[in-house]
């Protein structure tokens, strides 16, 4: 792990965030398409140590707020807070179950994905509650979660993790 | 360790947090200028999601097309059966028309039949109609169609009736040649030509020449067409000429047929 690169990670991280803008619309079922920088951050949480972590929750919630038409930050403290939420989550069960990933997974994604939702509703911004947003965001959630072993795949082979790529392979 | 991580996890969530409370004005010119330096990867991004999407939806049809095929196939062959019922029943039409214009130039009571078939018998040329005594059929009706002379009825049931043709070798009718007025009588040989016997030496009569019913056998009523003469030559006797006529009507391809009671003669 000490052998990657923070350059590599960055313009992971980059390349991540413009495919969420621009490609990530191929995966689309209905109106609903997976969150690939959220996936970045439970690959960090996973794989990574928590002093790489950090950043890359920062910078990618930074990144979704400069081009969020919401106010300033909601993406960046919404994915933060979601963040601690995984890191206990990670802590305290067992990381190389699988199963347990993609609930973890599932779990953050909606915790950020609400968390969100309230911040903008506490700032009287859109969308409002409703049980369409609240499946939305549950349907994201479990697309995303489920996306998670062929991102955890893709990802250990950009960062050359070859323990990685073994367990995705006793789990695959 | 971990208790000074929870704290700093905490502290960074709180401080975006903060921001967000403090609500900063970000210009929009920060947006446009993220946007702007994004412009070409985002191209780029848009270039290989449509490139993605226009192959996704290749392969889709391509799979579509794939599991239509049979479909498609059963479809053409069905709309194949049902071009050839179409253009069967226009030439029905067709011939009903013809047929339908003949009858309106016939007086007398006609009736219009279908020809359900031919004798299994190799060599005899009688045909069954769809018509029989409950529709007015009766033995010995003439039996006609615009061409000419095909036949008169034999026998009869309640709904079909047995037509003997002009080609059946049983077949004898008195005629004419409708130019020199030979007499003579006609009969099948069980080929499609006919043979125009008993033709005196002397009657003058010529190849090419049409030939009609005579009338004179009160069976069939004068003047219905029959054929035209391609051949004369003496009989085994010497006594008579015969001839070799060519029918008008073309009993192979016979579909629809009138039944006359009466005939106006000519």
């Amino acid at each position: 792990m000490s052998r990657i690169l923070p350059g590599k990670v960055i313009v992971y991280l980059l390349l991540l965030y413009v495919m969420d803008l621009a490609v990530v619309s191929i995966f689309r079922i209905g109106e609903i398409k997976p969150v690939l920088l959220y996936m970045l951050v439970l690959y960090s949480a996973f794989q990574m140590d928590w002093k790489t972590l950090l950043p890359v929750v920062c910078i990618a919630g930074l990144l979704r707020d400069l081009i969020s038409l919401q106010t300033f930050g909601i993406e960046t403290s919404s994915l933060v807070l979601g963040t601690v939420l995984l890191d206990l989550l990670v802590q305290k069960l067992e990381r190389g179950i699988w199963i347990l990933r993609v609930f973890i997974a599932f779990l953050f994604c909606t915790a950020v994905l609400v968390l969100n939702l309230i911040l903008s509703n506490f700032f009287n911004q859109e969308p409002g509650f409703s049980w369409h947003v609240l499946l939305t965001i549950l349907a994201t959630a479990f697309y995303t979660a489920c996306l998670l072993p062929v991102f955890f795949y893709v990802s250990a082979r950009w960062f050359g993790d070859r323990k990685a790529i073994k367990q995705y392979e006793l789990f695959g | 360790m971990r208790l000074r991580r929870g704290h700093l996890l905490i502290l960074i969530a709180l401080l975006p947090l903060y921001f967000t409370f403090i609500n900063p004005r970000i210009p929009v010119s920060a947006r446009q200028t993220v946007l702007t330096v994004l412009k070409p990867f985002l191209q780029v991004g848009n270039v290989v999601s449509r490139t993605c999407l226009g192959t996704r939806d290749t392969v889709i049809r391509f799979w579509n097309s794939f599991q239509n095929q049979t479909y498609t196939e059963k479809q053409i062959a069905a709309l194949k059966a049902d071009l050839i019922y179409y253009e069967e029943t226009r030439l029905e039409n067709q011939r009903l028309k013809q047929l339908l214009q003949f009858k309106d130039t016939v007086s007398g009571k006609n009736i219009a039949a279908r020809l359900l078939g031919w004798d299994l018998s190799p060599w005899r040329k009688t045909a069954i109609l769809d018509k029989g005594a409950l529709d007015g059929i009766r033995k010995d009706m003439t039996i006609i169609v615009p061409e000419g002379l095909v036949g008169r009825v034999i026998e009869v049931s309640p709904s079909t009736a047995r037509v003997i043709s002009l080609l059946d070798s049983e077949s004898r009718v008195s005629v004419t040649a409708a130019t020199s007025r030979a007499q003579g009588v006609i009969s099948g040989n069980g080929t499609n030509s006919l043979e125009m016997e008993y033709l005196n030496l002397d009657s003058g009569v010529e190849v090419g020449e049409d030939v009609i019913s005579s009338g004179t056998s009160s069976l069939f009523p004068k003047g219905i067409a029959i054929g035209k003469i391609v051949s004369l030559s003496q009989s085994n006797d010497g006594l008579h000429m015969k001839a070799d006529v060519e029918p008008f009507v073309r009993f192979s391809k016979l579909e629809e047929v009138l039944c006359l009671e009466s005939y106006p003669e000519k």
